[in-house]
């Protein structure tokens, strides 16, 4: 037992506990350590270098992140394009929104008796409250914008810019849905009609004959061919869920129409669900490899956490980690206002893929 | 503004120990429950379960491999009523020894003493429990006074057995058995402890001062000046006894905790400590509710006990992890061992 094994390469350095360290100091420290809290520290060295890399960066966004008050955290992974392209739920662009409208969420418990909390038409999202009537209201605001627009189908990518562009005019406040309207960073909702989005569109509708019309499959197109534009993507997933789903299926797409595209390059998941349910949340990266959704060389870490807890130390961090490769970063641009999107300045079809192929041989 | 049905009317203070007494459930097994168990059980966790029945009714106790089989419990089993599975498991020679928390085989006397527990809710105020003197166990409710009599009986059988020195939780919970099927008639029927005693299998406990009934021995020498004490060292030494014994090894790991750790530590303690390769288990089946990824043991795959030596790296196809609460996987295994 003289000979040292490979496997024992990097001692475990105890961590040392010192007044008034930085997030970016505290990460550092925790690549020395175990579990979850090593993982975590790897998901800031891979956002790292996958800003330094010429990729996409999709932000995936699922359970209630924007009532549990990270909504401004992603507003500003936005802004500073640490992502490209922001796959939410709808609750969570919902949620936005009503702050960004000047309300709030409200500080509660997770024992709370729900019976009195209906009697004051309180809604509770497990310790966090928000008012049923600012809801109805904000569901009604969503219904009188969305009359209008033209009465055609609008991808969720068109839609929600155009909410954004409509919510900063009005509001002049800062959010996800205005900072991704600001920044021309475009955002797709998969199950927009599973939201209050949704159910503020369906009121439009009754209003005005042929409002409130998603066209859900031609955000497939357009975010398969943002892909093929842009073959080297990389994925942030918080939570799971569609969002997850709906980024990964965007390389299996566009990997049909260009040979180019091999699965995301990167690929960081911050979830609390567990690979052994079977679940697409839950699912491991190793797993998405074996679709072809990410790489198979691909620089990947998985952090079984929940988002409350790493997002906000992994932003803080990044935010003093990564700010020059932030100004050296080719991001991609868009033009989102319209029915067609740009990306670099080239159409994306939203109908047909082979048009890009074309153009891009 | 949309109008919804007002809230329900403040809640009445219920009768707590209304509902239907919780009693130890004995499997007698099925042709439906051995088509539901390899036909319906197909894929994730009802795979793994299936799987684990399989490994248990074609390996572990093929005749041929002459397995030892361990079962280990941790996590509130006997207060939820899985103390029958392991009565028929007993009864039917289909495990050697077992590792238990002190917990569950304390809990397993009031059945023998004739307590009663019953079924609750998850969702009650605890504070008006604790004024009723209502025990809660997640949905199981007793009364305070099944412990304090409990405790009562504990405390006379230490007395009256005379026992003085340091010996093995075995020999104690042998000695306690006894007591039992003396002074209760037909307990055996209701109590694993019992039962253990009278088909002759050892029951070990991995933390015997983390217990009721560790509480009551330490009572037993503060107050009295008793010598008896459980001796973990004469544990550590049986266990490995019974290992080594064995041609193949197995066990049959309920939720993890210190008991996992008690039977899988036998096989270093062999290699490691005695110099004595035993190679490590031949079949390993657990059902758990914790996960791999928190880095605990409870939740530790059988993989990672493979670079221990816990487990032999040629059987890894012979291991499984089922991720699933024992009450409902523990109960559903053992009736497709029984047909």
């Amino acid at each position: 037992m003289t000979k040292k094994s490979r496997f024992l390469q990097t001692p475990i350095e105890p961590f040392a506990v010192e007044p008034g360290l930085s997030a970016d100091q505290l990460l550092a420290r925790m690549e020395r350590i175990s579990f979850q809290g090593r993982n975590l520290a790897t998901a800031h060295r891979i956002w790292q270098k996958m800003l330094q890399d010429d990729v996409t960066i999709f932000l995936g966004m699922a359970g209630a992140l924007s009532a549990g008050g990270l909504r401004l955290i992603v507003a500003h992974l936005i802004r500073e394009r640490y992502v490209d392209c922001l796959v939410s739920t709808g609750a969570n662009l919902y949620h936005d929104l009503h702050e960004t409208r000047g309300q709030r969420h409200y500080v509660g418990s997770p024992h709370a008796d729900d019976a009195a909390l209906a009697e004051d038409r309180i809604d509770r999202v497990y310790d966090t409250y928000a008012s049923e009537e600012e809801f109805i209201s904000n569901d009604n605001w969503i219904a009188e914008f969305a009359c209008t627009l033209e009465a055609r189908p609008y991808t969720t990518r068109e839609l929600l810019h155009l909410l954004g562009g409509h919510l900063w005019t009005t509001t002049g406040r800062d959010g996800i849905l205005t900072a991704a309207f600001r920044a021309n960073v475009p955002i797709f909702c998969p199950a927009i009609a599973d939201s209050s989005i949704g159910m503020g569109l369906s009121q439009a509708r009754q209003k005005k004959a042929g409002a409130g019309y998603i066209d859900i499959i031609g955000d497939i197109v357009e975010s398969a061919n943002l892909v093929i534009r842009r073959p080297r993507t990389a994925s942030v997933v918080l939570g799971g869920g569609t969002p997850k789903n709906f980024i990964n299926q965007a390389t299996v797409q566009a990997e049909f129409y260009s040979d180019a595209v091999g699965g995301h390059r990167y690929a960081l998941q911050i979830v609390t669900d567990v690979p052994h349910f079977g679940g697409a949340s839950g699912s491991s990266l190793e797993e998405a490899q074996s679709w072809g959704k990410l790489a198979t060389d691909s620089d990947k870490v998985s952090v079984q956490a929940d988002a409350t807890i790493a997002l906000p130390l992994l932003a803080t961090a990044l935010a003093a980690s990564a700010r020059p490769f932030l100004a050296a970063r080719r991001k991609p641009t868009f033009t989102l206002a319209g029915r067609v999107m740009t990306v670099d300045g080239l159409t994306v079809p939203h109908e047909r893929f082979e048009e890009v192929n074309e153009s891009a041989v | 503004m949309p109008h919804r049905a007002p809230g329900s009317p403040g809640k009445s203070r219920q009768p707590f120990l209304s509902g239907k007494p919780i009693r130890y459930y004995r499997p007698k097994g099925s042709q439906d429950i051995r088509q539901l168990i390899d036909e319906g059980f197909q894929a994730f966790n009802a795979g793994r379960l299936s799987e684990a029945a399989q490994i248990f009714a074609e390996k572990m106790l093929d005749p041929a491999s002459d397995t030892t089989i361990g079962l280990t419990m941790a996590g509130a089993l006997t207060p939820a009523g899985l103390g029958g599975c392991v009565i028929e498991l007993m009864d039917r020679g289909l495990v050697d020894f077992v590792i238990s928390t002190g917990a569950n085989l304390y809990h397993d006397l009031h059945y023998a003493l004739n307590f009663t527990l019953r079924r609750g809710s998850p969702f009650l105020n605890d504070v008006e429990l604790y004024e009723d003197g209502v025990i809660r166990i997640y949905d199981v409710l007793f009364p305070a006074t099944v412990l304090l009599e409990t405790d009562a009986y504990i405390r006379a059988f230490l007395e009256r057995s005379g026992l003085n020195e340091p010996i093995a939780s075995s020999e104690f919970h042998y000695r306690l058995g006894l007591d039992l099927l003396e002074r209760y008639p037909g307990c055996e029927e209701h109590s694993v402890v019992a039962r253990a005693a009278r088909a002759g299998v050892p029951v070990y406990t991995s933390s015997p001062g983390d217990s009721s009934i560790g509480m009551n021995v330490a009572y037993h020498e503060l107050m009295n000046g008793s010598r008896l004490m459980i001796d973990p060292n004469k544990d550590v030494n049986e266990i490995c006894a019974i290992v080594l014994a064995g041609r193949k090894n197995g066990c049959v790991i309920l939720g993890g905790g210190s008991p996992k750790n008690f039977y899988l530590q036998a096989q270093p303690t062999l290699w490691e400590v005695y110099g004595i390769p035993k190679g490590g288990n031949d079949f390993f089946i657990q059902i758990t509710t914790d996960q791999v990824v928190w880095g605990g043991l409870s939740g530790a795959t059988p993989a990672e006990a493979v670079s221990w030596g816990k487990v032999n790296p040629g059987v890894l196809p012979d291991t499984v992890v089922a991720y699933c609460d024992s009450t409902i996987a523990f109960a559903r295994e053992k009736l497709k061992v029984k047909t």
